[in-house]
C-alpha cells in the first residue's frame, strides 16, 4: 500500500484505521464470533486505513465483492462490532446529550447502491427525510433538488419516477443532510452513485458534489474508473477486501494497478481506463487458427 | 494529503477547478444546476468563478419551470354518484320520518301470565313446558326448540342479548351457567333490571331436584303435587350390583360418543339396574376399536330423530364384532338428550329400551335383570 | 389534502356512530321489531357505550395495524394476516385451559391480557423472523427489508399452527369449557364491557397512540432502506423494538378483550393512507380514526342482521366484508399508492 506524502495542515475530516468487517455466510454470526471452520466466515475488508481532508473526493474502485460497498458503511459507522474492526473517527463530530447516530447524521450522510422509498412520499418529502436528525430546513432541500436537476419534479410521487431519477432523489436526500445553511460540509458517502443516471446528469451531479466538497469530502465508489480518474482527487484500489493502493487519483489510477484489481488487462485510452479488448481478440484469433 | 498543485482536482480558492469534457482538458468548473433550461453538456457562457456563482443562485428564483403537477387522482364520477346516494339514503334513514323496518318474525305475547319467565336454557325450558308452564316464557335461546318460535331469542348459554332482554322485561331469568360462572354482566343487568336470576347448574339427577325446587319457588307451592313424583324418583340411591350387566350409550354415530359417568343419564342408568361400560365423565369419544374392546353386554343408541337412530342402530351391527353384536336398541329420545325433568318423564321408555323392568321409587331387587 | 382526509374521517365516525345508536330491537305493539330510530335516555346510553367499545376496540386495531406495517415496511401486514390475533388467542386459551387443568383460581381479565400478550409478542417474533427478506449474496445487509409473500404466507401457517394448536387445548377440556373457547373464539364485542376491561383498551389505544405519534418523524424516515434511515440518524433498533411492543400489545389487548377479528388492522391504515397521505404525523391518528369507523360500522351492520340465532359475532361481518376488501386490494396493487 503506498504511504501518504506529506501531512496535511489541519487535522483530517475523516480518519480509518485498520478497518476490517467479517461476516459468516448466510447471514449468521456464528461463523465469527465461535471462529467457525474458515469456509463459513467471510472477511469483506482487512486493514484498511485512510485519512480523508477537506475538499477531497475519494474514489474506492475494485472488482465487484472486493468490499467497496462493506467499506462504504464500516465508514458510515453502520457496522458494529463484532462484525467490524478498527477506528473511525470523524473530526467534526460534537459531544452532546443527543445519541451517536443523531450526531453522526449531522457530520456524514450515506447513499447505498439500492436506495429504496417504500411509502407514497413526493421526491420533494423524500429529500425533507433526510432532515430529520439536523432540523427542518426547506431552502437546504430546495438546494438539493436544485443540485440533482429534479426542482421540477419535486412533488411527483418518487415511485412513479425512473430508477435514475430515484438515485438522484437519495443524493438530494444526503445533500440535504448536511446543508449546513447554505454551506456543504461533512463527508458524503457515495455508493456507486452514478449507476443508472444517463450521462448527460453526471456533470450536474458532479459538480454539485465539488460545490458540497468544498467544506467537507466525499468518498465514492465506483465501476467505472474512468469517470473516478475524472471526478477524484484521490484513489483507493480494493482487492479481495484489502487497499492495494491509496493516493492521488492520477497516479493511483493506472492501467497496470487496474489491471491486477480487475484481474483483467486494462489500458489508457486518452484519460480514460477502459478493458484491454486487443489482448483478448489476439487470444480469440490465435485459438481459431489453431 | 497531496500537494496543493491546482492540476491534481481540488478546487482552489478562486474558482479554478475541474471541467468535465470528453477531451480530457481541465478547465473552469462548469455549473449547469442554476440554470435548468440549458442541456448540461452545453458550453454556455456559465463559467463563472464558484463564489460569485453561489451568490447568483441565492439571487435567482429556484424554479425556472413550472414545477410538475402529479395527476390527481379525483374519484370517478361513478364512485362519486355512488358516494352521494349512499350519504343520501343514509341521511334519509336517519333523520326522514317513516324509518325503514326490515321484516322481523320476532312477537312477544301481549298477554302473558305472571310471573313472566326468559330461559337461555333448553334443558330448563324443556322441564318449564314439561309442567305446562310454556305460556309463561317471553324470552328463549335459539336451541329452546321446544318453545313457540314466535318467542324472542334472548340469549344463549353464552351470551346474552341486552336489548332484547329488557324489551321482554321478564321478571324471572333461569340460566345454566358454564364452568367459568355466570358474566358478571349479566348479573350486573339483572341487579340494574329487577330480574331475578336463577342459575342452576344441570349436570347429575341431584341438580334436576334443585331445579325443581327453584321452579316451585318461582311459581309458588301449587306446583308441588306434580313434582313429587320427580323428586320422590330421584331421592332414591340405588345402586347396580357388581355383577350387573354393562351398557354403552351411544348418541351420535360419527365421532362414536357416549354417554360418561357422573351424569343424569349415567344415573337413569344405574337405577335400571346396569352399569355404565365406560369409564370416563362426561361426553366420550370412542373409536371402533375402543367400542369392540369395551365388549358391552348391550348398546343402547339415544337421537333427537328416529332416523338418526336408526342410522346409529345400523352403523353399529355392521362393526366388525369379533363374536357378533351385542343386543343394541336405537330409537329416538329428544328429551333424555337435555337434563331436564321431561327427561325423568321419560324414564320408562328408556328402561324399555334397555331391556330393564321400569324403575320405581322401590329399591332394585336383588336378582339381575332379564337382560343379557 | 390532509385537513380534507381529517373531516371525511370525522364525518364517517359521528355517521356509523348514529347509525349503530339508531339500529336496534324496538317493542312495537307488543312485538319486538329491528327498527332504525334515535332511541332516548338509557337505551341511548346503553348503546352509545357500545359505540365507544367498538370505537376503542377499533383504533387500538388499526393502530396495531399501522405499527405492524411500518415495522415490517409493508402494507399488507396487520394482526390478522400476520396470525397474532390466532397466537393471542392461543395464549388465552392457554391461561384459561391452564387454570382448569391445574386447578388454579378462575382467571380475571388481567390473566388473559397477560395470556394474550405473550401469544402475541411470540407470535409476531417468528413471524417477523420468518418473513425476512432473503440476502443471496451474503453481502448486502443494509435493506432490511421484509419479503412481503414469505411474511404473509408465514403469518397464514403460523396462524394456523396456533389455530390448531387452541383446537388441541380445547380437546384437554370438558365440553363446558370447551365451548366457552370456541364461542370466544369467533370474535365477539362484549355488550356490556367491564370497567376494567374497558379501560384496559383505552389506556392501551391512548399509550400507543402517543407512542406512535412521538415517533412520527422516525416513522417517516424509517419507510426508506435501513442503510438511509441510519445514516439519517434514526435509530432503527430501538424504533422496531417499540413498534413490535405496540403492535403487539395493541392487538393482544383486542384480542383478550373480543377474541380474534379480523381486517380492521388491515383496511383501517390503508383508508387513512388513502384519505390524509403517507405522514405518519397525520397517518397515527387517521388510522386510529378509519379503524374506529370500520368496527362501529361493522357493529351496525351486525345489529341490522338478525337471524334469530342471538346476536352474531362482529368477527363475522369484519371477515365476510374485509376479505373481499382484501382480496381487491391485492388485485389492483393499490395498497403503495
Amino acid at each position: 500500500m503506498e504511504s501518504l506524502t506529506a501531512p496535511p495542515a489541519r487535522a483530517p475530516l475523516l480518519i480509518g484505521e485498520n478497518l476490517g468487517l467479517r461476516y459468516g455466510l448466510h447471514g449468521s454470526f456464528h461463523g465469527s464470533s465461535r471462529g467457525g471452520s474458515a469456509a463459513q466466515v467471510v472477511d469483506a475488508v482487512v486493514g484498511v486505513s485512510l485519512t480523508l481532508a477537506e475538499g477531497e473526493i475519494l474514489a474506492i474502485v475494485g472488482a465487484n465483492g472486493c468490499g467497496k460497498s462493506s467499506l462504504l458503511r464500516v465508514l458510515a459507522c453502520l457496522e458494529t462490532a463484532p462484525r467490524a474492526s478498527g477506528r473511525v473517527e470523524y473530526r467534526e463530530l460534537r459531544a452532546s446529550a443527543r445519541s451517536v447516530a443523531h450526531r453522526l447524521a449531522a457530520v456524514r450522510a450515506l447513499v447505498p447502491q439500492r436506495p429504496e422509498a417504500t411509502a407514497a412520499f413526493s421526491a420533494r418529502q423524500v429529500v425533507r427525510l433526510g432532515r430529520f436528525s439536523v432540523g427542518p430546513d426547506e431552502s437546504a432541500v430546495d438546494r438539493a433538488l436544485g443540485d440533482v436537476g429534479l426542482l421540477a419534479r419535486a412533488e411527483l410521487p418518487v415511485n412513479t419516477l425512473s430508477g435514475g431519477e430515484r438515485q438522484r432523489i437519495a443524493i438530494a436526500r444526503a445533500f440535504a443532510q448536511l446543508d449546513r445553511g447554505g454551506v456543504g460540509g461533512g463527508v458524503l458517502l457515495l455508493d456507486e452513485p452514478f449507476s443508472g443516471i444517463d450521462p448527460g446528469e453526471v456533470a450536474r451531479i458532479v459538480t454539485a458534489l465539488r460545490m458540497r466538497a468544498r467544506a467537507g469530502a466525499v468518498v465514492l465508489t465506483s465501476h467505472d474508473p474512468g469517470l473516478a480518474r475524472a471526478i477524484a482527487t484521490h484513489a483507493m484500489v480494493m482487492k479481495e477486501g484489502r487497499a492495494i493502493a491509496f493516493g492521488a487519483a492520477g497516479e493511483v489510477l493506472s492501467a497496470k494497478l487496474l489491471s491486477e484489481a480487475y484481474r483483467s488487462p486494462m489500458r489508457e485510452v486518452g484519460d480514460w481506463i477502459v478493458p484491454d479488448l486487443t489482448a483478448s481478440q489476439s487470444t480469440e484469433r490465435g485459438r481459431m487458427r489453431s | 494529503m497531496s500537494g496543493d498543485s491546482p492540476t491534481d482536482g481540488r478546487p482552489g480558492p478562486r474558482g479554478s477547478g475541474l471541467r468535465l469534457t470528453s477531451h480530457g482538458r481541465h478547465d473552469e468548473t462548469h455549473d449547469s444546476t442554476h440554470d435548468s433550461t440549458h442541456d448540461s453538456a452545453h458550453d454556455s457562457a456559465d463559467d463563472q468563478p464558484l463564489d460569485e456563482l453561489e451568490l447568483a443562485r441565492a439571487l435567482q428564483p429556484m424554479p425556472v419551470d413550472a414545477p410538475v403537477k402529479p395527476a390527481r387522482r379525483f374519484a370517478s364520477p361513478l364512485q362519486q354518484l355512488l358516494g352521494l346516494s349512499v350519504s343520501l339514503v343514509l341521511i334519509y334513514m336517519i333523520f326522514g320520518r317513516g324509518a325503514v323496518t326490515p321484516p322481523s318474525t320476532t312477537a312477544v305475547a301481549p298477554i302473558t301470565p305472571s310471573p313472566r319467565v326468559a330461559s337461555t336454557s333448553p334443558a330448563i325450558s324443556d322441564s318449564l313446558i314439561e309442567l305446562g308452564l310454556g305460556a309463561h316464557i317471553v324470552g328463549r335461546s335459539p336451541y329452546c326448540t321446544g318453545v313457540d318460535a314466535s318467542v324472542p331469542v334472548v340469549g344463549d348459554l353464552r351470551d346474552f342479548d341486552a336489548e332484547r332482554l329488557a324489551l321482554v322485561h321478564p321478571d324471572v331469568l333461569f340460566v345454566q351457567p358454564p364452568l367459568a360462572g355466570v358474566d358478571p354482566a349479566l348479573r350486573e343487568f339483572c341487579a340494574t333490571n329487577s330480574i331475578r336470576l336463577v342459575e342452576r347448574r344441570l349436570d347429575a339427577l341431584q341438580d334436576i331436584a334443585l331445579l325443581a325446587d327453584d321452579v316451585q319457588e318461582v311459581f309458588g307451592a301449587q306446583l308441588a303435587p306434580k313434582l313429587a313424583d320427580a323428586r320422590a324418583f330421584i331421592a332414591t340411591n340405588p345402586t347396580a350390583r357388581a355383577d350387573a350387566p354393562r351398557v354403552l350409550i351411544i348418541v351420535s354415530a360419527d365421532p362414536f360418543l357416549a354417554v360418561g359417568r357422573g351424569n343424569y343419564i349415567d344415573q337413569l342408568l344405574q337405577r335400571c339396574g346396569f352399569i355404565n361400560a365406560v369409564d370416563g365423565s362426561g361426553w366420550v369419544e370412542l373409536s371402533v376399536e375402543a367400542i369392540i374392546a369395551l365388549r358391552p353386554a348391550r348398546i343402547v343408541g339415544i337421537a333427537q330423530t328416529r332416523a338418526t337412530a336408526l342410522e346409529i342402530e345400523g352403523v353399529i351391527e355392521v362393526l366388525p364384532w369379533p363374536n357378533g353384536p351385542p343386543a343394541i336398541a336405537c330409537d329416538a329420545m329428544p328429551e333424555l338428550l337435555s337434563p331436564s325433568l321431561a327427561a325423568i318423564a321419560k324414564r320408562a321408555a328408556f328402561a324399555q329400551l334397555l331391556g330393564a323392568p321400569v324403575p320405581t321409587t322401590a329399591p332394585v331387587p336383588a336378582t339381575s335383570p332379564e337382560a343379557r | 389534502m390532509r385537513t380534507r382526509g381529517f373531516i371525511v374521517l370525522g364525518v364517517a365516525i359521528v355517521v356509523c356512530a348514529l347509525m349503530r345508536s339508531a339500529i336496534g330491537p324496538v317493542s312495537v305493539d307488543g312485538t319486538i321489531k329491528l327498527a332504525l330510530s334515535m332511541p332516548a335516555g338509557e337505551i341511548l346510553a346503553f348503546r352509545l357505550q357500545s359505540v365507544l367499545s367498538a370505537a376503542m376496540l377499533g383504533a387500538a386495531l388499526g393502530l396495531s395495524g399501522l405499527a405492524l406495517q411500518s415495522l415490517l415496511r409493508n402494507p399488507l401486514a396487520s394482526p390478522f394476516v400476520l396470525g397474532v390475533s390466532s397466537g393471542a388467542g392461543f395464549g388465552v386459551a392457554a391461561v384459561l385451559a391452564g387454570a382448569y387443568l391445574f386447578a388454579l383460581p378462575a382467571v380475571t381479565f388481567g390473566g388473559e391480557v397477560g395470556g394474550a400478550i405473550a401469544g402475541a409478542l411470540i407470535t409476531l417474533a417468528i413471524v417477523a423472523w420468518l418473513g425476512r427478506a432473503r440476502v443471496s449474496d451474503g453481502g448486502d445487509h443494509g435493506s432490511g427489508a421484509s419479503d412481503p409473500t414469505a411474511l404473509v404466507l408465514s403469518g397464514v401457517i403460523v396462524g394456523a399452527i396456533f389455530s390448531a394448536a387452541t383446537m388441541l387445548l380445547e380437546q384437554l377440556v370438558p365440553h363446558g369449557l370447551r365451548g366457552d373457547l370456541l364461542s370466544w373464539m369467533a370474535g365477539r364485542l362484549p355488550e356490556i364491557p367491564a370497567r376494567s376491561a374497558l379501560a384496559t383498551v383505552c389506556v392501551s389505544v391512548a399509550v400507543g397512540w402517543i407512542a406512535l405519534a412521538s415517533q412520527a418523524g422516525a416513522l417517516d424516515v424509517a419507510s426508506l432502506s435501513d442503510d438511509e434511515a441510519r445514516s439519517s440518524g434514526v435509530d432503527l433498533g430501538a424504533l422496531r423494538r417499540k413498534l413490535f411492543l405496540v403492535g403487539g400489545i395493541l392487538a393482544a389487548v383486542a384480542v383478550a378483550y373480543a377474541g380474534p377479528i379480523g381486517f380492521i388492522g388491515l383496511i383501517g391504515p390503508h383508508i387513512a393512507r388513502k384519505l390524509v397521505g403517507s405522514r405518519h404525523g397525520a397517518l397515527v391518528p387517521a388510522s386510529a380514526l378509519a379503524g374506529a369507523a370500520l368496527l362501529v360500522s361493522a357493529d351496525a351492520v351486525r345489529q341490522w342482521i338478525d337471524l334469530g340465532t342471538g346476536r352474531l359475532p362482529v368477527g363475522v361481518v369484519t371477515a365476510l366484508a374485509g376479505g373481499p376488501a382484501f382480496l381487491w386490494l391485492l388485485r389492483s396493487g393499490r395498497w403503495n399508492r
